[in-house]
């Protein structure tokens, strides 16, 4: 394949794709517009005294898949390591080369690129990028990579839009790490709760936006998909992420302040079907939900192992994931606890109070 | 691979070589004997340093720290002979030199000549148990990033701060050499080929070049300063126009880098994705993890 074949298969389709035009990489602005884009509508519709706050958004130039949200100064920051676009972009290229929604693909030929990433003259980062040479995997790949993507960076919103660090900051004080060595005494009771109810948020909105794309993505529907398949676009996005973001943690060595990875992933997907009922009660009450979610849940494992080897079986957790959900009892008391406080620094109304 | 030698054989903490060999052999040749019966013996170790009273085996420890380091002949002999004198009190009858140098037949033929139940476990003997061992012995021995000269080579093309005629020795090959870049946080050890004419500037550009190290990085959410230290025999190397030739670096010698991180005074109320405990370490394993993916993708590429 000459170097204008290559160029042209790794220039992608959607305005979220990776790149546009290759090389130059596409979706930074399309995330920051995104964002805005929410923070925006949440300035024009919320009555909190809060909802003029500036966010301020960056990507930044860390390689492993984290994101983080802070207030300082009066003005509320988020910033994305970079290394999560690489990461999950690379990752759904390849799991779709390997045979994720092959039902929906003809991939013949792959463009395989390794991108350098330089900083003052040295090469700070280097990864593989691999787009298949077929519309519809090119489009799902993007997809899926999408939501992964948002889920990060709506997770970290959900800290600000829900109140969450303006709450830290009122009760718990600031840090004080660098210097001191010294955090807040913020119960790990707490940190959990706030962790699953950004979440939540993101989860949420994920849903708002998945209606959407069912009623009014031309490109999607072109493909004429069930909409079983839609759905499992979503859990399989969301479920590789998880994957991938319990990536070289081991169970014993989890802080107490975070849920593993794994109950946190159960949980949002207790959460994905609440909010299907809620907000799309026509889509999803004629799938059984169960039935697509073992589905793409075991695709997602099956496929995780063979393109990357590592192995992520739920069972293999089983113990912790109940021990872990024993504690939601407590959660929902911290929940019920906080939550007056909790909504006086919301933008958006909160989830109810659980029912005791 | 298992060498028995510093740097990558690894010193106890406060201890010499020697007595770390000691200590490591002992290890070794309880694993060998299945026994928790061999023990060290306290001064004057009268030529024994460790003995086994079921199996009355008398066992002498001789190392040497340069991995090209000769067997000390004449070392075991006054050794052997020590041992001799004390041989009714204690009662030993088999003699063994445990060295992590090669030996020859000739030695033990002349050792024979002394005592005739003399053995020498050599090299050879201590690798086999390790190699059959590596979860028992792994927190002996400092883990090495290997880095292909070639791709170093590659790398080092690609390196704007490094001249030309630099850059042709190391490309070309010749004159050139191959030390030890420790990283002090990490605890890791990589080959790099340097050649003499290079300055300490040329060697510091060299290696934030392949672990990827820029002056300035994130730290959880703060955009914050690295600066890099070479240190040769423990001393900060400070004049970066000096060559290596000046400060007399040779080959198998070991460098030090030591990675600082300026943290300013952050005052913030945060919550991350992910948990990330130590920061500063998270961003060390990263540009090693970041070396070793591009090894890996050199090896399999070519570029």
């Amino acid at each position: 394949m000459n170097n204008i074949d290559k160029f042209k298969i790794l220039s992608g389709i959607t305005d979220f794709s990776f790149f546009k035009e290759f090389p130059n990489i596409n979706c930074y602005k399309y995330y920051k517009k995104y964002l805005q884009d929410i923070d925006n509508y949440i300035k024009s519709t919320s009555y909190s005294q809060y909802k003029t706050r500036k966010l301020n958004f960056r990507f930044i130039n860390r390689f492993d898949v984290n994101g983080i949200a802070y207030v300082k100064n009066g003005e509320d920051f988020i910033k994305i390591n970079e290394g999560s676009l690489y990461v999950i972009y690379g990752m759904f290229g390849d799991l779709i080369i390997n045979g994720a929604f092959s039902k929906y693909t003809s991939i013949k030929e792959v463009a395989d690129s390794r991108i350098y990433l330089n900083n003052e003259g040295i090469t700070e980062h280097e990864f593989n990028f691999k787009i298949p040479n077929d519309y519809n995997a090119k489009l799902l790949s993007e997809y899926l990579s999408m939501f992964a993507v948002k889920f990060i960076i709506l997770h970290e919103l959900g800290h600000h839009i829900n109140g969450h660090l303006l709450y830290l900051e009122k009760y718990y004080g600031i840090n004080e790490w660098y210097t001191k060595q010294t955090n807040r005494n913020i119960p790990d009771l707490l940190i959990k709760t706030l962790e699953m109810d950004a979440d939540a948020f993101a989860i949420s909105q994920l849903v708002r936006e998945f209606k959407e794309m069912v009623i009014n993505d031309k490109k999607i529907n072109a493909l004429n998909i069930p909409n079983e398949v839609k759905l499992g676009l979503l859990i399989f996005s969301l479920h590789n992420l998880f994957i991938l973001l319990g990536e070289g943690f081991e169970t014993q060595n989890y802080s107490n302040k975070y849920m593993s990875i794994k109950s946190r992933y159960l949980h949002n997907i207790s959460c994905l079907k609440t909010n299907l009922e809620i907000q799309y009660f026509e889509f999803i009450d004629n799938i059984n939900f169960i039935d697509v979610t073992s589905y793409y849940l075991k695709m997602s494992e099956t496929l995780y192992f063979k393109v990357f080897k590592i192995n992520n079986q739920l069972i293999d957790d089983l113990e912790q994931i109940i021990e872990e959900y024993n504690d939601f009892d407590e959660i929902k008391n911290t929940w019920n606890l906080i939550f007056d406080d909790l909504t006086k620094f919301a933008r958006v109304p909160l989830s109810s109070k659980y029912k005791t | 691979m298992y060498i028995l030698h510093p740097p990558i054989f690894k010193e106890e903490y406060g201890l010499s070589f020697g007595e770390s060999w000691e200590i490591f052999t002992l290890k070794l040749l309880k694993i060998h004997y299945k026994t928790n019966n061999i023990k060290k013996r306290n001064p004057p170790e009268s030529g024994i340093d460790l003995y086994f009273p079921e199996k009355k085996i008398a066992f002498q420890c001789k190392s040497i720290a340069e991995e090209n380091g000769k067997f000390n002949y004449t070392k075991v002999q006054k050794s052997l002979e020590d041992a001799l004198k004390i041989q009714k009190e204690l009662g030993w009858q088999k003699f063994i030199i445990c060295t992590n140098c090669e030996e020859t037949g000739k030695h033990i033929e002349k050792l024979k000549k002394i005592y005739k139940d003399i053995e020498i476990y050599s090299k050879h003997f201590w690798i086999y148990i390790c190699e059959n061992n590596p979860e028992v012995i792994q927190n002996n021995f400092r883990k090495i990033i290997d880095v292909p000269s070639a791709y170093q080579a590659n790398k080092f093309k690609n390196i704007s701060k490094i001249p030309l005629e630099i850059k042709e020795i190391i490309m070309n090959k010749h004159d050139f050499f191959s030390i030890w870049l420790y990283v002090n946080q990490t605890d890791d050890l990589i080959p790099i080929d340097v050649c003499l004419d290079m300055t300490v500037e040329h060697l510091l550009n060299l290696v934030k070049g392949i672990l990827g190290i820029t002056s300035k990085t994130f730290i959880q959410h703060e955009e914050v300063l690295v600066s890099c230290q070479l240190y040769y025999q423990g001393i900060y190397i400070n004049e970066s126009d000096k060559t290596l030739a000046d400060i007399r670096i040779k080959q198998g010698e070991v460098v030090s880098l030591d990675i600082k991180i300026e943290l300013p005074d952050i005052i913030v109320s945060t919550l991350m994705l992910k948990d990330n405990q130590n920061l500063v370490r998270g961003y060390l394993m990263e540009r090693k993890q970041f070396l070793l993916n591009s090894i890996h993708s050199y090896l399999k590429r070519g570029y």
